[in-house]
């Protein structure tokens, strides 16, 4: 197979890559082991860019042996594949129902930050989870290291919700070039992708209670505020506990951000999360818009990696591979009409 | 309502029986490792009867906890690869070719304050000989 030119657009601004968790089906299913997972990438031109989830992709993590960081290495020369992003885990709540102290918090994100120096990925995606003072005594890990950190503004967030504005407020306080932000494209969607939909509606959703979350949804209100909403609403009805869980991750995954938002904070951003689910028979994203999207990176001046995230495995036992290459074509098409 | 990992939670088609319990694979409904602190057994019910909680221990990792126990282990993680096995201690049950499990797992993603994943699942396995 011929390897498709990338557009000049791509080299000097947004690259595009993968982040394995696209493949969790694939993965958890033992289908795939995590190398053969990097190979069908490689072979599939999915690269350059390659972003792993530390908790899923490395048995132990944060801990990394030396066989491992050397195989790493080796395997992303081999197949000429470039680590850009690091997820991490900000797990606050270890114990149920008791958040971590700071201390304990800070603690608990060096051996992950540190097993991304030793992997040689220059960018670490942190979570909301932790509050802005846990990465505010990293800095000066983060800078000793060269690593750049930032939490993912993914739905239910906006660039406006208070958690992110506490951040916003900390990184102008200390004004490290260490600090940014990872957008997750599922916060800027224009629709629940009807994929999900029709499976919710295969299971035997009751459809009153699938309305009426979508509705809420669809609302201009703060999507935390939209799933309590819909929360006590369906427990008000005595709807069964697995299918109002089953419908909040809707809140969870995506929400209604216009697009151009992201220009107030580009300058911050570090890395991008190429969020996707479906796609309809012009190769058009049914749920985000990326011809929206990838315009507005290009103009903010984004210079850096969309790691690929297909998230469908949420509720469908689709190939990644294949929405992947979907996604991925779509994003080629839009940089090369830049 | 069946979520996308419930024909995975119980994954294998076969239970093993030995020294007075059975033994049910589980593989763990998400997709990164977890603590086993944010990891719990809502309900299992064997042949349509619920098993009380101090019947089960959970095992990962080689080594085995009471699922009260489970609670206190948060530096103890479950890889996404691995088998969970419950061993259920059989008194009161009577030794049969197959059984049918119905199980509720809760996770409680340990970023995410507040949220539970519940999933369910149900099959009839039969007994390794």
């Amino acid at each position: 197979m011929t390897v498709a030119t990338r557009p000049h657009a791509a080299e000097s601004g947004l690259k595009l890559g993968i982040t394995l968790y696209s493949f969790t089906t694939e993965f958890i299913n033992r289908r795939y082991s995590f190398e053969e997972l990097l190979a069908r990438v490689a072979e599939q031109n999915m690269g350059p860019g390659v972003e792993i989830v530390g908790f899923q992709s490395i048995r132990g993590f944060p801990v990394i042996t030396d066989a491992f960081a050397e195989r790493f290495r080796e395997l992303m020369q081999r197949h000429r594949l470039t680590p850009t992003c690091l997820s991490i885990n900000s797990d606050m709540m270890l114990r149920r129902g008791q958040m971590l102290s700071i201390e304990e918090a800070v603690a608990y994100h060096e051996p992950q930050i540190r097993a991304a120096a030793r992997l040689g990925f220059p960018v670490v995606r942190s979570q909301f989870a932790a509050p802005p003072e846990v990465l505010r005594r990293l800095v000066p890990l983060v800078e000793e290291l060269q690593i750049r950190i930032g939490p993912e503004i993914h739905a239910p967030m906006s660039i406006n919700s208070p958690p992110v504005m506490a951040y916003r407020e900390m990184y102008a306080k200390v004004n490290s070039p260490c600090l940014g932000f990872i957008p997750d494209c599922g916060a800027s969607a224009r629709n629940i992708p009807p994929s999900y939909l029709a499976y919710l509606k295969s299971q035997g959703m009751p459809e009153e209670i699938m309305a009426l979350a979508v509705n809420i949804w669809r609302q201009p209100k703060d999507a935390q505020q939209k799933r309590e909403e819909f929360t006590a609403l369906a427990q008000a009805r005595h709807v069964d506990p697995t299918i109002i869980s089953a419908l909040a991750v809707m809140f969870s995954i995506l929400s209604t951000q216009e697009p151009r938002a992201w220009l107030e904070i580009m300058p911050q951003i570090i890395h991008i999360h190429g969020k996707c689910y479906d796609f309809d028979e012009r190769g058009i994203e049914t749920a985000i818009p990326y011809e929206e999207l990838i315009p507005v990176f290009a103009e903010g001046g984004f210079t850096g990696h969309m790691s690929t995230e297909w998230e469908g495995h949420l509720y469908s036992q689709a190939s990644g591979f294949e929405n992947v290459r979907k996604h991925q074509a779509l994003c080629r098409r839009l940089l090369a009409q830049l | 309502m069946d979520n996308n990992f419930s024909a995975f939670l119980l994954a294998d088609q076969e239970l093993r029986v030995q020294s007075g319990s059975i033994a049910v694979h589980i593989r763990l409904p998400w997709y990164r490792a977890l603590p086993l602190s944010t990891v719990e057994v809502v309900s299992l019910l064997i042949d349509g009867h619920p098993v009380s909680k101090e019947q089960i221990q959970f095992e990962v990792n080689g080594r085995r906890w009471t699922l009260a126990d489970c609670a206190d282990q948060t530096a103890e993680s479950w890889y996404v690869l691995d088998d969970g096995i419950l061993h259920v201690a059989l008194e009161g049950m009577k030794p049969q070719p197959a059984y049918d499990v119905d199980l509720t797992l809760n996770l409680y993603p340990p970023y995410m304050p507040g949220f539970a994943w519940v999933t369910h699942s149900a099959k009839r396995l039969q007994v390794q000989q």
